[in-house]
């Protein structure tokens, strides 16, 4: 028991999110296994988006909001008023569907502005090899090497969510979420981050939210499938994809909603 | 470039140039007498502080420092209340009274002169007397070397740059108020991603919108520098080499040139008006280094 325990990074018990007068998140229930690939899928509107920004917490940025439920990271609970919302986020990273380099900010300070906020590093030596560490976990380093003190803003599309990545990694989470993180790329920026999220499972645990079942059968390791703010099916990746047990999760699976 | 050409002359911008010309030329033409006195004669004027009507010698130096001073307390002062109330406004209050509060500023602007003159010298000047200049100077004696010691009545330069700068105080808030707004959501969400408290993203995005800060006090100071009839009436009108011991009275270019102008003679009315242009050319060289720079740093 203890075991099972243990193998879950983080575990979701029972969360409901209004907003509004809205019930966008209805009875969520799930556990992600550590270092994996765990994909949030479905249609459009479905609630992932406010699932992902529930469990690091941004959406306690928004007017109206109402949840019940509890988040536990590693055995501890972080959604209640003891947890300060900084310190989660902390430990759990975000990547944003729109690329969000900070403009004004070298490619360097966008990197070390998280561990600099939160005195991950104690000398400037440390944050150099921090940043460079972050940069060559997102591929991006030999790309911004030579030009790290240039403004963000200089980077293509692509890049600039890979820094993004590497701003999020520099953290050191445990988790790290994705929300449609290439559905603003060229197929060549994708596919780099496909590559990226399958080599960095090994030190961070993915959280992804796709409404591209392709995408979600190409890196996934776990899969769960929610429609209208309820999870319908989740499981092994591959059981989802070639045995779904929901018709609804099979219309989506094949095409045939979304 | 070409877009920028466009830019530069568009009908807006030819009126505006027209505008300066015809003023710097009134202004020289005026000065005229002066410059005829020969290049040793304006330099005096310049660099010297001696104002004898009775000997006729007229040297302005007092009062283009007075007004430099004047104006850099107004902006300090200025740019912390605004900045913080602004960060206030839009951050931290509770959103029913966010359009009163912004309501209040903004009437702070429709506020006529001569209203913040009597308020500065009837309520602001006593008390800057008795709660910032006398304690300060009664617990540390030794600050009178560089602050000067304060008049009877308050006036001084320091109560004239405060005074300037609660004037100026809601233009700037405005600016900068709208400027935090138009901060894009994804901004913020990026920094309070990275595990930023509220105080530390408030920092941040005040840094963001750098420029807009910098173009704020850049209107600001163009005002500053030529108000008149508040400062005035605060600033004790008293010719004063030591403009920089902000404690004791002094002039500034603009009430200088409302006290003296009427009883202006001879030599002293060319200087006057080479005085103004003294007081132009500060404000246009300010306006275009400023330009120059959020030109430069929109455009990287
Ligand atoms: N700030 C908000 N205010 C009001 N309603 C919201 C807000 N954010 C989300 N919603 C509503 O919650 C529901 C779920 O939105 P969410 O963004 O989580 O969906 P999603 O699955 O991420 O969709 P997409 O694939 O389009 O990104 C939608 O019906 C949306 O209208
Ligand atoms: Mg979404």
């Amino acid at each position: 028991m203890k075991n099972i325990e243990n193998s879950y990074v983080l575990r979701i018990k029972d969360l409901n999110v209004w907003i509004g007068d809205r019930h966008v998140l209805k009875n969520i229930n799930l556990d992600i296994p550590r270092n994996t690939v765990f994909t949030i899928m479905g249609p459009s509107g479905s609630g992932k988006s406010t699932l992902l920004r529930t469990i690091n917490r941004i959406i306690e940025l928004y007017q109206n909001v109402k949840i019940s439920g509890e988040i536990y990271l590693e055995n501890i609970k972080i959604n209640d008023q003891n947890t300060r919302p900084e310190n989660v986020r902390r430990l759990i990273g975000m990547v944003f569907q729109i690329p969000n380099p900070l403009p004004h900010l070298s490619i360097y300070d966008n990197v070390a502005l998280g561990p600099k906020y939160n005195k991950l590093v104690k000398s400037k030596k440390e944050l150099d090899e921090l940043v460079k560490w972050a940069l060559e976990r997102a591929y991006l380093w030999d790309e911004v090497k030579d030009r790290l003190h240039e403004p963000a803003r200089v980077l293509s599309g692509g890049q600039q969510q890979r820094l993004c990545i590497a701003r999020a990694l520099a953290m050191k989470p445990k988790i790290l979420l994705m929300d449609e993180p290439t559905s603003n790329l060229d197929p060549v920026g994708s596919s780099k981050i496909e590559e990226l999220m399958i080599e960095l499972k090994k030190i961070v645990t993915i959280i992804l939210v796709t409404h591209y079942p392709f995408q979600a059968s190409r890196v996934s390791d776990y899969v769960a499938f929610i429609y209208d703010g309820q999870i319908i099916e989740t499981g092994p990746a591959e059981e989802i994809f070639t045995r779904p047990k929901n018709p609804l999760t099979e219309k989506f699976v094949t095409g045939r909603i979304g | 470039m070409a877009k920028d050409l466009f830019y530069l002359f568009s009908l807006n911008n030819i009126l505006i140039m027209i505008l300066i010309f015809v003023i710097l030329f009134v202004l020289i033409i005026s000065s005229t007498p002066l410059f005829e006195k020969g290049f040793s004669k304006v330099v005096y004027v310049l660099t010297s502080s001696i104002w004898d009507p009775v000997y006729d010698r007229y040297g302005i130096f007092f009062a283009i420092g007075g007004s430099l001073v004047v104006a850099l307390i107004a902006i300090i002062i200025a740019l912390i209340l605004s900045i913080s109330t602004a960060v206030f406004i839009v951050e931290i209050s509770p959103s029913k009274i966010r359009a009163p509060l912004e309501m209040m500023v903004d009437l702070g602007v429709a506020v006529p002169s001569v209203v913040y003159g009597l308020w500065g010298l009837f309520i602001l000047t006593p008390f800057l007397r008795d709660h910032v200049m006398k304690p300060l100077i009664d617990s540390i004696p030794v600050l009178k070397n560089f602050l000067g010691s304060y008049s009877p009545s308050g006036t001084s330069i320091f109560t004239a740059g405060v005074l300037l700068g609660i004037m100026i105080y809601p233009f700037a808030t405005s600016i900068i108020r709208e400027a935090i707004k138009l901060i894009p959501f994804d901004i913020k969400e990026a920094l309070y991603s990275l595990g930023l408290t509220k105080w530390e993203v408030i920092k941040n995005e005040i840094f963001y919108i750098r420029n807009s800060i910098l173009a704020g006090l850049l209107l600001a100071f163009g005002r500053a520098v030529g108000e008149t009839v508040a400062v005035a009436m605060v600033v004790g009108n008293i010719v004063n080499p030591e403009f920089y011991k902000i404690f004791t009275p002094g002039y500034t270019i603009a009430s200088l040139l409302a006290n003296q102008f009427l009883n202006a003679t001879g030599i002293m009315i060319p200087i006057l008006y080479f005085a103004a242009l003294i007081l132009f050319s500060i404000g246009f060289i300010v306006n275009i280094i400023v330009a120059l720079y959020l030109h430069r740093s929109f455009h990287r």
